[in-house]
């Protein structure tokens, strides 16, 4: 289940276009899409509009679909045709998407019913092993790394302290929240730049690393997104 | 004469390839250090240095992080450098 705002800010990114959930005719049901590069293949993530919880709308994501486009008509193209590499970026924004708007990954959620059931299993299962692994992963590296005086580990979070500002990334979701009022930093990988320096192995700890760097150096931000993001934060 | 490794790591530490540089000098800087593993993988040396630059990967040397291109390794006392892809990031 996810957050509806943090879900139109990672899907939206990424390339992916969807209707907007909500509780009315329409709104119940919606499927995101991407259409790669030459505009012969079509990605399908289907999402619902689930309930209202305390406040917040909640959605639901479910299957993903692979479409292939021959005379202007997309048709549903069995698995073992689409290519690796669409297949490849499709699934790692999924995952990303999945991740990142998780309310699983909120450790603030106070709202109960069924929702609490689905928190409570997730955030608090295999999850926090996960978690255990990725802060010692860190525990490790950090204090080798020029930003190690500006990180703290804190349970489930990573706190960077920037010179605008202190950002508390997640763990889990490598969500990114601006103290004092918790407002969602929404940043997100940028799209293969083509070249290659190194292997890399795609998990949500580069992801936390990569985030830390970024806000640890808030002085140097030029990209307009995020200073707009950082302003309405401050 | 000095022989160093150069190691891909993933951030959680697990080794992702490594291999040797024999016949270096006994002190070369980052930048130099840079070229040399980018010309073995017949990459442009002026791409992995901007990379460098803009935490497109980074340098363990030792304890440390490298600090910038021309901070000078003693490749006797150091003989393995670490290098770490990070993602690039944008607002969204």
């Amino acid at each position: 289940m996810a957050s509806d705002e943090a879900d139109r800010c990672s899907a939206g990114s990424a390339g992916w276009k969807s209707g907007l959930l909500g509780p009315r005719d329409d709104g119940d049901g919606a499927e995101a899409e991407k259409t790669p590069a030459a505009g012969e293949r079509r990605v399908r993530f289907h999402h619902t509009w689930s309930d209202w919880s305390g406040g917040d709308e909640l959605a639901s994501t479910g299957r993903v679909g692979f479409d292939r486009r021959t005379d202007g008509i997309g048709h549903e193209a069995p698995l073992a045709d689409v290519p690796p590499l669409v297949f490849s970026e499709a699934m790692r924004d999924v995952d990303l998407f999945v991740g990142v708007t998780s309310i699983a990954a909120d450790p603030d959620l106070r709202e109960g019913g069924p929702e609490r059931a689905y928190w409570e299993r997730t955030a608090f299962g295999e999850l926090d092993a996960t978690a255990a692994t990725r802060r010692d992963a860190l525990e490790r590296l950090l204090p080798r790394l020029k930003i190690a005086d500006r990180c703290t580990l804190d349970g489930r979070l990573l706190v960077v302290r920037g010179d605008r500002g202190t950002y508390k990334i997640h763990l889990l979701s490598a969500n990114i929240l601006m103290e004092p009022d918790d407002a969602h930093l929404c940043i997100v990988p940028t799209p293969a730049r083509g070249e290659r320096y190194l292997p890399f192995e795609d998990d949500r700890l580069s992801l936390i690393l990569s985030k830390a760097f970024l806000p640890a150096a808030d002085a140097d931000i030029t990209d307009e997104s995020i200073l707009t993001q950082l302003g309405r934060g401050a | 004469m000095a022989t160093v490794t150069f190691r891909d790591e993933a951030a959680t530490g697990r080794p992702l390839g490594e291999w040797q540089s024999t016949g270096l000098p006994d002190r070369m800087t980052v930048r130099a250090l840079i070229r040399r593993r980018a010309s073995e993988q017949a990459a442009h040396p002026i791409d992995w240095e901007r990379a460098f630059l803009t935490n497109g990967f980074f340098l363990l040397v030792g304890d440390h992080q490298a600090d910038g291109l021309d901070e000078e390794v003693d490749l006797t006392t150091t003989p393995t450098l670490i290098f770490i892809k990070l993602v690039a990031l944008a607002g969204g």
